[in-house]
């Protein structure tokens, strides 16, 4: 055999198999993934008190530091604040550490006043964190199966890109009017390569993020194994421990935050704001506040600006500015995050994650349907059918159920109880999916692609009745984050529908093909198909 | 050897081609991470900035070695090399402070 020929026949087998092993979890992550690029946008859709115009200047004099002083805060405590934007209308206040924490308030920004927060994770509590951890915590198990998964989808660019003799070709042919197996490889091809840049973008930058979970040992190496060295040096972060004296507590932050903006917008030429303030040590001599931009508006990369202030005599005691090499692992970092303002570019990587989504699952629906026509046993077929659909839409079905849940369970459930309920939801239809696909075996795709179209439809009804923002008042009201969520939600569900129906066309030319010819398959469609 | 590596059956050479990618490539890739961040902090470079440049690099490394350890004729030779790639700059690391 020629060596090219070689070459490129074991990059099939590692594309397949490495494809099939790791494709229900590709496609999780690559789903949630997508899903968190709006994931403000979602909080905003099932919070109905972060909804209304966004108010991106407000005084933490004003409002955080009376709740801190009422809230018995000490010193061995971290504050942090999350600042108000377009994107994240409320105001985050949070305490950790000692014995009354974790505590959280949410500040309306336009009056200064405390609001209850509706009891959900929301899209930034709960789809955000599923695409880099899956919620296995257990020894940070699911950071690792990510990792693998992330290494595995790079492999598989890279051994995809080899298999393909006729790239070019494959970039234009797209036949959905053949037999499903040759239009869903076409849609695997096309998908793969039209989206081939954010292919490699999101598994490459998300490792690198992470990289000190997968190589801590190695990484902190030149540190001779000390990590806070490595945040020093790397990302300027220092421990600051109280001195154990009592002081006043730090009487203004609001200056602290004004200069630091200056600073910043005059060193990038764009303006610049503050969006995450610490408070160390407060109420100690040795009190500090930390004011951090980590997602310029109008850069790709996350920023790594740190000023420190001492929070008695209002010294500047540092202001960080990453080194070059730094500059570029956080270009890379920001490019994954995507917390930069302009919507559009957001637009073009949402739909660059859906479509690494699409891909992983018209590949392993592809590589599903060419087994069957192997002459897979049917107790084979129904497990691995069950699994994928399971995979697939049974996450889809899910995520959309956990919107659903937000929008039908009572408000008034206490803690985070409600949160938990909706997280249970989700993994209850979830599981439900993967028995139904068992049950119903081939038709259970169009059953569970019409749940999810009915799930889309309701969810945009539901939202209306329970909290009076009809589309059309939401966009009257230039609420473009709920007005958009529904969109999405109810453009979705019309692409369910028609996938349905296509569903049901392939049944009826597949059950007439059989009457016709009972032996499976043409020798003519099997050889159109590149063998595996 | 090789010839043992060729009698295997199908999905064992498989499986040995994939795990010597992964776990292999997985070692030999801390390993680089470990051996580039010392000496490049060594030869000079700040300290952060060298383990941000060797992390940054890592993925080339570990997709290469995958894809080697998959398309390798020889696999005996090219797992001895993964092997001892690792345990040589494993090895040499702490030496590199010393130098």
């Amino acid at each position: 055999m020629h060596i090219a020929d070689e070459f490129r026949k074991s990059m099939n087998w590692l594309h397949t198999w490495l494809g099939i092993a790791l494709s229900g979890v590709l496609f999780a992550v690559f789903w949630m993934g997508s899903l968190s690029v709006f994931m403000y946008e979602t909080d905003q859709w099932m919070m109905p008190e972060a909804r209304g115009p966004a108010v991106e200047t407000v005084s933490l004099d004003e409002t955080v530091l009376p709740w801190l002083e009422q809230s018995d805060v000490s010193a061995e405590q971290s504050v942090f604040v999350v600042m108000p934007s377009v994107r994240k209308p409320l105001l985050r206040v949070g305490v950790f550490g000692g014995d009354n924490g974790p505590l959280n308030a949410y500040f309306d920004p336009a009056t200064g006043k405390q609001v209850e927060r509706t009891g959900t994770f929301g899209s930034s509590g709960f789809f955000y964190p599923f695409h880099y951890s899956l919620h296995i915590n257990w020894q940070g198990l699911g950071y690792w199966i990510v990792g693998l998964a992330a290494m595995a989808m790079l492999t598989l660019v890279v051994s995809g890109i080899f298999i393909h003799r006729k790239i070019v070709q494959d970039f234009f042919s797209f036949r959905p009017t053949k037999a499903l197996r040759r239009s869903t490889l076409d849609l695997h091809n096309i998908t793969g390569l039209v989206a081939l840049p954010f292919h490699i973008l999101f598994p490459l930058t998300g490792i690198t993020i992470f990289a000190l979970v997968y190589f801590e040992g190695a990484a902190l190496k030149p540190f001779k194994g000390e990590v806070f060295d490595y945040t020093r040096e790397a990302n300027g972060y220092y421990v600051i421990e109280p001195d154990g004296v009592a002081a006043d507590p730090v009487q203004s932050v609001d200056g602290f935050i004004e200069e630091a903006e200056a600073i910043w917008t005059s060193r990038s030429g764009t303006p610049a704001s503050a969006d995450y303030i610490r408070i160390e040590a407060y109420g100690d001599t040795n009190s500090k506040v930390v004011i951090q931009h980590s997602g310029p508006r109008l850069q790709v990369a996350r920023s790594q600006g740190r000023i420190v202030y001492d929070a008695a005599s209002g010294e500047m005691e540092q202001d960080f500015q990453p080194a070059p090499i730094r500059n570029a692992l956080s270009w890379l970092e920001g490019a994954h995050y995507m917390m930069f303002r302009p919507y559009h570019v957001r637009w073009l990587l949402f739909f660059g994650g859906l479509m690494g989504a699409a891909m992983i699952a018209t590949g392993l629906l592809f590589w599903m349907r060419a087994r069957i026509r192997k002459g897979l046993e049917p107790t084979s077929v129904r497990v691995v059918r069950a699994l994928s659909v399971g995979s697939i839409t049974g996450m889809i079905g899910a995520s959309g159920a956990f919107l659903l849940a937000n929008r039908l369970l009572p408000l008034d459930i206490d803690g985070d109880g409600r949160a938990y309920l909706e997280v249970l939801v989700f993994y209850s239809v979830w599981l439900l999916s993967f028995v139904h696909a068992a049950i119903r075996n081939k038709q259970a795709w169009r059953d569970q692609v019409w749940v999810i179209a009915g799930i889309a439809f309701l969810a945009p009804v539901l939202n209306w009745v329970s909290t009076g923002d009809f589309l059309t008042v939401s966009i009257s009201q230039g609420q473009w984050a709920v007005a958009g969520t529904d969109l999405v939600i109810l453009a979705s569900g019309g692409l369910a529908v028609f996938a349905a129906l296509r569903l049901k066309q392939t049944e009826r030319v597949e059950a007439a093909k059989a009457q016709r010819r009972p032996v499976a398959g043409s020798l003519a469609d099997a050889a159109s198909v590149p063998a595996e | 050897m090789t010839a043992l590596a060729r009698k295997l059956p199908d999905w064992m050479d498989r499986t040995v081609r994939l795990a010597l990618g992964l776990i292999g490539g997985y070692f030999v890739t801390n390993s680089y991470i470990g051996f580039t961040g010392v000496a490049l902090s060594e030869l000079g470079l700040a300290r952060g900035e060298a383990a941000s440049f060797a992390i940054l690099t890592s993925a080339f490394v570990f997709v290469g070695l995958i894809v080697w350890s998959a398309a390798t004729r020889r696999l005996f030779r090219t797992a001895i090399v993964v092997i001892a790639s690792s345990i040589i700059m494993a090895i040499c690391t702490p030496y590199l402070t010393a130098l």
